[in-house]
């Protein structure tokens, strides 16, 4: 061989002992010293010399040598061959090629040459262009023949029946590895390699036909096992050469579609491997289907079927086992094909069609359960959902029944049909079965029923009326036949359409529930757990269907009591409750005495905890609230409050006489809880509003008449559950809660407490106060809920708020010290702003002064939240400032002449480079209301600018007095136009970012410099 | 919407169908006439397993390509409107049209325990975070709670 490239200096270890220590990491040793050997040998490798190392190690006969010394190439490939010469290339590349011919044999070292010099082919100082043809060649003449010399060569169809097995097996092993490492480089805007690639599409083909060939032939001579293996060999490596050349055509042929015909002339061959059982073949054929199907033509889709339909694919069909898995995708691909091009179902006479349809309903017909043991039917849900999906938005185009075209009705026969089947395959497996089950089964179990359930939903939609009746007849016959997982399957597809159902499927309906369904179900303990489970979620899905029908709630009120007993329905049974009886209860008025009963019952279970108690609690004051009478809810509250003072009360003793605070605490949530879900369900309905728009002044009942205790009770349950947990996050969440459930009322009701009450527990907190933000939110919800009340009380209340806010903000001194809390307080200012802006001509100008510093502070900090809700309120306050019809307008103006100019120079400091992208949206908008609003806008502008720190830095530069003077117009002229004002800002931002950057790159955060191209 | 995207998203749909991750749910929504939106998804992100989400499926609605839980969701980074504050949903931070529906809700399964603090959307649960982990992590446990995947 010539000299290895680059030119040889002496190597800086012998050869021999480079060898010695390759071999002796094969070698049982200590890990240290065989992590040393991997060290010195890296430097080798990665050395000038490592060229020249590879070289040599090939020549080794040792084969784990010889694998090393393919590595060494492929690692100098990818690091140092772009400094190689032309000349030094194309030696490197019959180096290549010289090692991999000049040995017969499959090793593991030629199979790394064969990645090497694909990575070569795919390097842009590849000399080579038609590489299969070359190695074809220098195969043939055990030496390395370049695309210069092959012109006076014989054809490659000539060439390769001459050679061997494992030289063909060799050449394929290259072929799919060049398919792999070329399309790597799809994304590359050099064409080269692809180009490089088109070129050999002739040579592939020519190479897959005659292996293809020689495996096939050795199938028909089976009398010999050998032949088989041989066989079994070249058409397993040929079905991977071939499955990633048309991956990779798939992408990189875009532009010759011509060339597609030399692989699609293999399809032929590479389809025959089916019949032949070759490994993998199913799988392959199925991805070629699956992700490119345009690339088999009708002829081999023809013959792929009448493959499906041979006697080895209905042998294959007869047993369910992994074969058949496979073969279903080839045939759910097909049939995705078919249903792509519509003719599918269009053409619906078609015997063809017709065959393919019934297999796919055969296929779903294996009696054996989807979890363990069948695995086809998971892989027929692709198909099916897209069945019924394509059905649903063409039947939408045929509304009317005199359009309808006759394959409609057959494509809608399959779907009734297909949603029968998959019912069989949701029904849950006996106890016995389930028991064994892994997590993974239940788990594959648990989505292939909500993938069934959305294909359900579906079909409602093309079916309507016929499935439901279908559904309920299942229902009814398992019922009547006491088959309890049936029963739950039929319940389970009842339920994935109950939100559809109207008034008029209620007939149908009824055949179901006029049957002691839940009678039966809360009697017998022999019923599956997962029977019941489903019988609790069918009466949340269906509670409009038992408004209407309130007769059947004598049977489903009791079974719900019964569920919440069992530690496994009672969190389901508790959300139906609370559901059913909100929804229905008008129609439950007359029966709160049982509910109470009901209750009693309920709280010597063990489920009776936090969660459930305030669910059925919520669902008894829903019936509570369509009392008639003021009176009569007074006494349902009263006894509600009953439950929830015992709570209390022995949230209290226990933490302070038992001395077990987290018990007491949980306790006390429990009783805050559910007194804001009973708040919650006594919010009247909006028709009860719209019948008390009158004149009428609002009833005093709850706040001075007989429900006053009530009220009391109320405050005192969070003042004082408050006071003894004051640092629990949750106890305040709960709080704010009870507090925000009467603010959205219209009208009196136990819960609309006077204001004084909100603003007196609000007062009590502090920036110690856990959850503070959310007790500023709530703050935020009282005003707006209040915001039309005029009352004198009301005025003093929200002064008493605003100087707590200002206590807060003094606590606070800089939004830093805690950026959300001074949110929360910005975000009230901004209401005050928004809904009572002259609240603030009472304040003393130094308590003002210092409020705004504050906001104006926020606008500078880096904190994004304060920064945003600040840009926030200045927004208001100059669109304030500038309506001419708000009472208010003078208060805008007042505070805008006083903190104008602070307000520009913040805003300005933030878009002279200092916010991020996302912040500059929010801190553009109050700047441009505030040159609407403004006289002096252009003025503090002017001088907002000329005054950054950064402008001063480049003041010295001739342009930046032209740039900045251009940017002030053009805010001044864009600030009418939103988008344009936004572009203005935008790119003046953009300028600055820049500079900031040539005077500080350090800082800048490298993904920022890499966005606006600063190095 | 242009044809070409609408193309796509009926692709997404297709694709979606073959292939979504486990727990997760996606279907666009119907119009007034019963007609597909494919602009509008309702969506469903399942909370990771062996993280305090699991167990929890919060659902979402996805105009295209903005996602929004309905009701709000308290989390770091989700505004008090419910809108997700998620980078690669942002198209200054990266967004690219080809990003594909599953990589948007795999996206904000991810979020959900990986909140990312450089990028807060609200003051309560950004707060809690950072104040008071042991209380922040008991929090999302009940609302996990609330929202039950089935």
């Amino acid at each position: 061989m010539a000299d290895a490239p680059p030119p040889s200096q002496s190597l800086p270890l012998g050869l021999e002992e480079i060898e010695r220590l390759v071999k002796s990491l094969y070698e049982p040793g200590n890990a240290k010293k065989i992590s040393e050997t991997e060290a010195t040998l890296r430097v080798l490798q990665h050395s000038p010399q490592g060229w020249e190392i590879a070289d040599a190690l090939l020549n080794n006969s040792d084969e784990n040598v010889r694998f090393f010394g393919a590595l060494t190439f492929t690692i100098k490939l990818n690091n140092d061959s772009a400094s190689l010469s032309e000349e030094h290339s194309q030696q490197l590349l019959s180096k290549l090629i010289y090692h991999l011919v000049s040995r017969d044999g499959t090793s593991v070292s030629t199979r790394k040459l064969c990645s090497t010099l694909a990575q070569y082919f795919s390097k842009p100082v590849s000399t080579w262009e038609n590489c299969i043809r070359s190695l074809v060649l220098s195969f043939a003449q055990k030496q390395p023949v370049l695309d210069d010399d092959l012109d006076s060569q014989p054809s490659t169809w000539d060439v390769l029946p001459q050679l061997s097995d494992n030289q063909v097996l060799i050449l394929l092993d290259f072929a799919m590895n060049l398919s792999e490492e070329v399309k790597k480089l799809s994304n590359a805007p050099d064409r080269t390699p692809h180009k490089r690639m088109i070129a050999n599409a002739e040579s592939i083909e020519a190479l897959l036909q005659v292996s293809f060939g020689r495996g096939i032939k050795y199938f028909s001579t089976p009398e010999k096992e050998e032949s088989m293996f041989h066989g079994e060999k070249l058409c397993v490596a040929s079905l991977k050469c071939f499955s990633g050349w048309v991956g990779y055509a798939q992408s990189e042929f875009k532009e010759v579609p011509e060339k597609m015909q030399y692989l699609r002339s293999v399809s032929e061959l590479a389809l025959s491997c089916l019949e032949y059982h070759v490994d993998d073949a199913m799988e392959t054929v199925a991805e070629i289907l699956e992700n490119y199907p345009k690339f088999f033509e009708t002829k081999h889709l023809n013959l792929l079927w009448s493959a499906i339909m041979s006697p080895w694919g209905i042998e294959i069909l007869k047993n369910l086992d992994a074969e058949t898995v496979s073969l279903a995708r080839i045939i759910v691909a097909y049939g995705q094909i078919l249903l792509e091009s519509k003719k599918l179902f269009q053409e619906h006479e078609n015997e063809h069609h017709q065959q393919v349809m019934s297999v796919l309903h055969e296929l779903l017909k294996y009696p054996d359960f989807v979890g363990v043991d069948d695995e086809v039917a998971p892989v027929l849900l692709d198909f099916w959902s897209n069945y019924v999906n394509t059905i649903s938005e063409e039947s939408f185009q045929f509304l009317e029944e005199d359009t309808k075209p006759a394959w409609l009705e057959k494509a809608a026969g399959h779907v009734f049909q297909v949603v029968a089947e998959f019912l069989q395959k949701i029904i849950f497996p006996p106890a016995e079965v389930t028991k064994q089950w892994d997590s993974d089964s239940k788990k594959t179990f648990k989505v292939f029923r909500i993938d069934v359930r959305d294909i359900i939903q579906e079909a409602y939609e093309v079916l309507r009326e016929t499935i439901l009746e279908q559904f309920i007849d299942f229902t009814i016959r398992a019922f009547d036949a006491t088959n309890w997982l049936e029963l739950e399957a039929g319940l389970f597809c009842l339920i994935s359409i109950g939100d559809a159902m109207t008034e008029s499927n209620d007939s149908r309906l009824q055949r179901l529930f006029e049957r002691p369904l839940y009678q039966v179900i809360s009697g017998n303990g022999e019923i599956p757990a997962v029977t019941q489970r489903t019988a609790v979620e069918m009466i949340a899905a269906f509670d409009s269907f038992f408004l209407r029908h309130p007769e059947y709630l004598p049977q489903v009120l009791p079974f719900l009591l019964s569920a919440l007993a069992q530690p496994s329905l009672a969190h389901g049974a508790a959300k139906s409750f609370a559901s059913l009886c909100s929804e229905c209860r008008k129609s439950l008025t007359g029966e709160l005495g049982s509910f109470f009963q009901m209750y009693q019952q309920f709280l010597s279970y063990q489920t009776a905890e936090e969660f459930t108690k305030s669910r059925v609690l919520e669902g008894i004051a829903a019936i509570v609230q369509a009392q008639d009478s003021d009176e009569k809810r007074l006494a349902g509250v009263q006894q509600l409050f009953e439950y929830i003072a015992h709570d209390a009360m022995q949230a209290v003793n226990i933490t302070k006489e038992g001395g077990d605070a987290e018990q007491g605490q949980v306790l006390a949530l429990t009783t805050l809880k559910c007194l804001a879900a009973i708040g919650k369900a006594l919010q009247a309905s909006d028709e009860e509003v719209i019948d008390l728009v009158s004149d009428q002044s609002p009833s005093q009942f709850w706040t001075q008449g007989p429900g006053k205790p009530i009220q009391n009770q109320i405050i005192n349950f969070v003042n004082y559950l408050t006071q003894v947990f004051p640092m629990s996050d949750e106890i305040i969440e709960a709080a704010c809660n009870v507090l925000r459930a009467g603010f959205k009322e219209t009208v009196p009701g136990p819960f609309v407490l006077p204001p004084s009450v909100t603003i007196d527990y609000i007062l009590k907190t502090n920036v110690q106060t856990p959850r503070l933000p959310y007790v500023l939110d709530t703050a935020c919800c009282w005003i707006s809920c209040h915001k039309l009340d005029k009352s004198p009380d009301f005025q003093v209340q929200v002064q008493r708020l605003l100087h707590h806010v200002l206590s807060i903000l003094q606590a606070l001194q800089n939004p830093r010290n805690d950026p959300e809390i001074s949110v929360g307080c910005i975000e009230l200012i901004q209401k005050f702003v928004s809904t009572n802006a002259r609240i603030f001509t009472t304040e003393s100008p130094e308590v003002l002064k210092a409020m705004f510093d504050f906001s104006v502070e926020c606008l500078q900090s880096p904190e994004v939240l304060p920064k945003r809700a600040a840009a926030q309120l200045w927004k208001d306050i100059f669109e304030l400032a500038g309506n001419t019809k708000s009472q208010d307008q003078s208060t805008g103006q007042d505070i805008m002449n006083h903190f104008g100019a602070a307000v520009t120079f913040a805003l300005m400091y933030n878009i002279c480079g200092e916010v991020d992208y996302t912040s500059l949206e929010h801190v553009l908008i109050p700047l441009r209301k505030l040159i609407t609003a403004d006289r002096n806008a252009k003025a503090n502008i002017t001088n907002a600018l000329t005054s950054q720190p950064l402008i001063i830095r480049v003041k010295d530069d001739p342009n930046t007095e032209n740039i900045v003077r251009r940017f002030i117009e053009s805010l001044m002229r864009n600030a009418r136009s939103s988008s344009a004002f936004k572009e203005t800002v935008k790119e003046f931002w953009q300028r600055c970012k820049h500079m900031q950057m040539q005077f500080a790159p350090q800082y800048m955060h490298p993904g920022h410099r890499f966005a606006l191209g600063v190095n | 919407m242009s044809s070409l995207c609408m193309n796509r998203l009926s692709e997404e749909r297709k694709q979606w169908r073959r292939d979504h991750p486990f727990g997760f749910f996606a279907k666009p929504m119907r119009g007034s006439q019963g007609v597909m939106d494919l602009k509008r998804w309702e969506c469903g992100v399942p909370g990771k397993e062996k993280t305090i989400w699991d167990g929890g499926l919060f659902k979402l609605e996805v105009i295209f390509p903005d996602g929004k839980f309905t009701p709000p969701l308290f989390h770091p980074n989700v505004y008090p409107s419910g809108t997700v504050c998620l980078s690669i949903l942002n198209e200054e931070e990266g967004w690219k049209p080809a990003i594909t529906i599953k990589e948007i809700l795999l996206g904000i399964q991810s979020l959900l325990d990986e909140p990312n603090p450089e990028s807060p959307a609200q003051a309560d649960a950004f707060n809690l975070f950072k104040k008071d982990k042991a209380a922040y992590e008991k929090k999302i446990k009940s609302i996990v709670k609330d929202n039950p995947a089935p």
